[in-house]
């Protein structure tokens, strides 16, 4: 398999490999005033001889390995697994990220020339696909072994589901003639387990129809409104051996067992919506994830910048409408109010009135691929049946050009207002960091803006960087701070869900992306990436850790550490309760980085929050090394009687929002 | 369409149509998704009173005294008092609404409208007099100036402890229930 990685730490040639020790020996003494105590526990291993942690030499070798999948005219034949494994890679599967076990299949996939991530936990890895998506639009698969590895997979199709993301979930699930017998272990009915969080899902029971589901699958993953698909492989399926196809029921292309044809919208509809666009004084075009999925971000643009109507981008990825563009209002909350016409565009999942902040005079306009979904939870003025990609070039062709000076003046007015809301925030942070010892989350934002966004001479692109983000304590401070200036730059993982702890590992999956340059990171590849995540959700994912640092893959993580589950504060009423939110204080999540080979930072002012953040991202990008800065919070920030403005949650649509 | 009360008849006579062409707008609200629940109880010929989920408010009641040209929505914010420093804050935030530096379709006309916030067993009401009989722009602004309190002040500013504790909302949403 050619597995593009110039990084000389993955050289075939141990010799040429550094090893952690000799990264600490050239780098750490530039970090050393942080404090990390990295100089002494080395010095003790080295009394102990300890031997070093390294990248395995067979890491190397097996990526590097030549594809080979057998044929019909093998002898032997070909495998199920290898029969569906080709047909994943004539579908273009971007990725596959997973845990061993359903060992055909991943092996399989791995030896068509599918990039394969191992990890250290289905439920992450499952998470890190997702993330890949997320920052792609592009189908993506995670696996698992039979009932333990599905089972753990759960919480994360469950979270791709409520995103909508085109997740291909394979699992080994035992032998079809043990079916029902309660033999053994690990037996599991997969299918009803993931009933309610996939869009299709199958148990393949017939060996010779594996190529005709795995068309089902590939249907439903490119087609309509994207969700999981979920196949489970008996051993009878997967290591089923054919000598010729003629024993394969619909052995098509792909050209014949799926269409690329979309439905165009209506030309009295698009007519009806240019003339109730043009007619609106403030109206705003509430650009979904089906933009993003449908790569419709250019005509989004055009017809924008025509006509001079604001968007604001909703769903579980942010940047296909650009923050830092005249016409965005992501960060103009308050100018939302002003609205009088709404158009929805790609919005897969439908907010009510009461979930958006919006005009309560607001006519409502929605374009959705699937005519069923037209009118579901807020009543509208006009529903448009079509493809989002088509709407928006038929709304670009159609919308006269236009200025809405006073409209526009209105949004940088409310993102003037906005900023200084935050900037307010930051001052507030300072005098509580001064007093406590402890970094606030808004001086997470700062810092994390003017390091990534800010374009300040030294700090990178702000297109460049991809970012995720989680977390309940951070809500209001630090994702108002990040930026998507482009496709696929942000991930919101708490979407709708709420998952904890996704924020990592979808960092991990989009860092994949950006390292292999796929879609709309090519321009950024090999760009490190960030993720913003917290002290209780870092606790579900930290070995993933490991995972980065095998593939070298360069990641930032940044660990609001405030010694507490982020909603605590609910138990202020319940004193013997509060002990159920509480971790062990200070906890050193930076040195467990370091105990799997990844930098590690401890910080506790934004001065050394700052250089941290500088170090790791040069690290990153000339070592491709995974870093942890492990940040010092307090749990009392959250609380708003101690510490204004304490904790909240931002309605949406815009940027912070984590719903619709 | 805005009407004046200075129509030829009777102040009952107008009273009473002035309250029908409130309950048209609330209706064309509801109609719009706005409110969750919407419920005329116990109305009168000049009074009515709707029982109403909207945002965070469960069970608001919104009641309208045509006669005294008034619209009210009791317990806007629950538990607070007009005097604390949440009351205080809200005020404050009302005055705002009127400000010449809000863009023309955001400013409640204060010659137009009166806005008054006011202590009430239970909490805080909200209440809009009309001041020229303009039923249809009173009632607008009325539900805008609750959308506004939703979002601007309540969402907005420093009071997620007072969403969950007082409001009962969930924890892990607080926007909406």
């Amino acid at each position: 398999m050619a597995y593009d990685n110039p990084d000389p730490a993955l050289s075939d040639d141990p010799a040429a490999r550094p090893t952690r020790r000799d990264f600490l020996a050239t780098v750490v003494p530039a970090a050393a005033a942080v404090a990390l105590g990295t100089h002494e526990s080395h010095a003790t291993d080295a009394k102990r001889t300890v031997p070093s942690i390294q990248i395995p030499k067979d890491l190397i070798s097996s990526m590097s390995a030549p594809e080979h999948l057998g044929s019909f005219t093998e002898k032997g034949g070909i495998t199920g697994a290898e029969l569906f494994a080709q047909q994943c890679k004539d579908e273009n599967l971007a990725a596959l990220f997973c845990a061993p076990g359903n060992y055909n299949v991943i092996n399989a996939l791995a030896e068509a020339g599918i990039p394969c991530y191992g990890g250290r936990g289905e439920g992450p890895m499952a998470h890190a696909a997702d993330g890949f998506s997320r920052v792609t639009g592009e189908v993506v698969a995670c696996s698992g072994t039979e009932g333990p590895g599905l089972t753990l997979m759960v919480p994360a199709i469950a979270t791709a589901h409520a995103a909508n993301t085109p997740l291909l979930v394979l699992a080994s699930n035992m032998n079809i003639s043990a079916d029902d017998s309660q033999s053994f272990i690990q037996s599991l009915n997969q299918q009803a387990l993931t009933t309610g969080i996939k869009k299709y899902g199958k148990r393949l029971t017939a060996p010779n129809r594996i190529h005709e589901y795995g068309a089902y699958a590939f249907r439903h993953l490119k087609s309509g409104v994207p969700g999981p698909v979920h196949l489970d492989f008996p051993s009878e399926v997967a290591q089923a051996r054919f000598k010729d196809p003629s024993g394969l029921t619909d052995y098509y292309d792909k050209s014949k067992y799926r269409s690329e044809s979309r439905a165009i919208p209506n030309p009295k509809d698009v007519a009806r919506a240019v003339e109730m666009i043009a007619k609106a004084e403030r109206p705003l075009l509430i650009a979904g994830h089906g933009v993003f999925y449908r790569k419709a971000w250019d005509p989004l643009l055009r017809a924008a910048e025509k006509h001079e109507f604001a968007v604001v981008g909703s769903g579980p990825m942010r940047g296909h409408f650009p923050d830092d563009h005249r016409l965005s209002a992501s960060l103009s909350p308050s100018a939302l109010l002003s609205v009088d016409l709404v158009v929805f565009v790609g919005q897969y999942l439908m907010p009510t009135r009461s979930d958006y902040r919006l005009n309560p005079d607001a006519k409502a306009i929605r374009v959705h691929p699937v005519g069923e979904e037209l009118g579901r939870n807020w009543p509208l003025d006009l529903g448009v049946v079509g493809d989002e990609a088509a709407f928006l070039e038929a709304l670009a062709d159609g919308l006269p050009a236009k200025k809405r000076d006073t409209w526009v003046a209105e949004l940088a007015g409310a993102r003037a207002k906005y900023s200084s809301l935050l900037d307010g925030y930051h001052t507030q942070a300072l005098t509580y960091a001064r007093s406590t010892g402890a970094v606030h989350p808004s001086i997470i934002g700062h810092e994390v803006h003017r390091f990534f966004y800010s374009g300040e001479p030294g700090t990178p692109d702000p297109k460049q960087t991809v970012a995720s983000w989680g977390g309940f304590t951070c809500l209001q401070f630090v994702p108002p701070m990040l930026r998507a200036n482009r496709p696929g730059q942000g991930i919101v993982s708490l979407y709708q869900l709420g998952m904890i702890s996704s924020e990592m590992p979808h960092a991990l999956g989009a860092a994949v992306a950006v390292k292999r340059g796929v879609g709309p990171q090519a321009p950024y590849k090999g760009a490190p990436v960030l993720a913003i995540a917290t002290d209780a959700g870092i606790g579900f994912c930290l070995m993933e850790l490991d995972t980065a640092m095998k593939y070298k893959i360069p990641l930032i993580v940044v660990v609001y550490n405030n010694n507490c589950w982020g909603t605590f504060i609910v138990a202020s009423d319940s004193p013997r309760a509060e002990h159920m939110y509480l971790f062990q204080e200070n906890l050193r999540y930076d040195k467990a980085a370091e105990a799997l080979g990844c930098r590690g930072e401890y910080v506790r002012t934004a001065e050394e929050l700052r250089e941290a953040l500088k170090r790791s991202y040069e690290l990153a990008s000339r070592e491709s090394l995974p870093s942890l800065i492990n940040v010092q919070g307090i749990k009392e920030f959250s609380m708003a009687g101690k510490y204004p403005p304490g904790a909240n949650i931002l309605p949406g649509p815009g940027i912070g929002a984590i719903s619709h | 369409m805005r009407r004046s009360n200075r129509w030829p008849g009777t102040p009952r006579l107008v009273a009473e149509s002035t309250l029908r062409n409130v309950r048209q707008v609330l209706q064309s609200y509801a109609d719009a998704g706005l409110f969750t629940a919407f419920s005329s109880s116990s109305c009168t010929r000049t009074e009515g009173n709707w029982a109403i989920a909207w945002g965070y408010l469960p069970r608001a009641t919104l009641t309208v005294d045509a006669a005294a040209h008034e619209l009210t929505l009791l317990h806007i914010l629950p538990q607070i008092s007009s005097r604390s420093t949440m009351g205080k804050s809200y005020r404050m935030f009302l005055k705002d609404l009127s400000a010449r530096s809000r863009p023309r379709h955001r400013r409640v006309d204060a010659s137009k409208v009166k806005l008054v916030c006011r202590s009430m067993p239970g909490g805080l009401a909200l209440r809009c007099r009309m001041m020229d009989g303009d039923f249809e722009y009173a009632t607008r602004a009325f539900i805008n100036v609750v959308q506004e309190s939703i979002y601007e002040f309540l969402l907005d500013g420093p009071y997620y402890e007072y969403r969950i504790t007082i409001l009962g909302l969930d924890p892990d949403r607080a926007i909406a229930l």
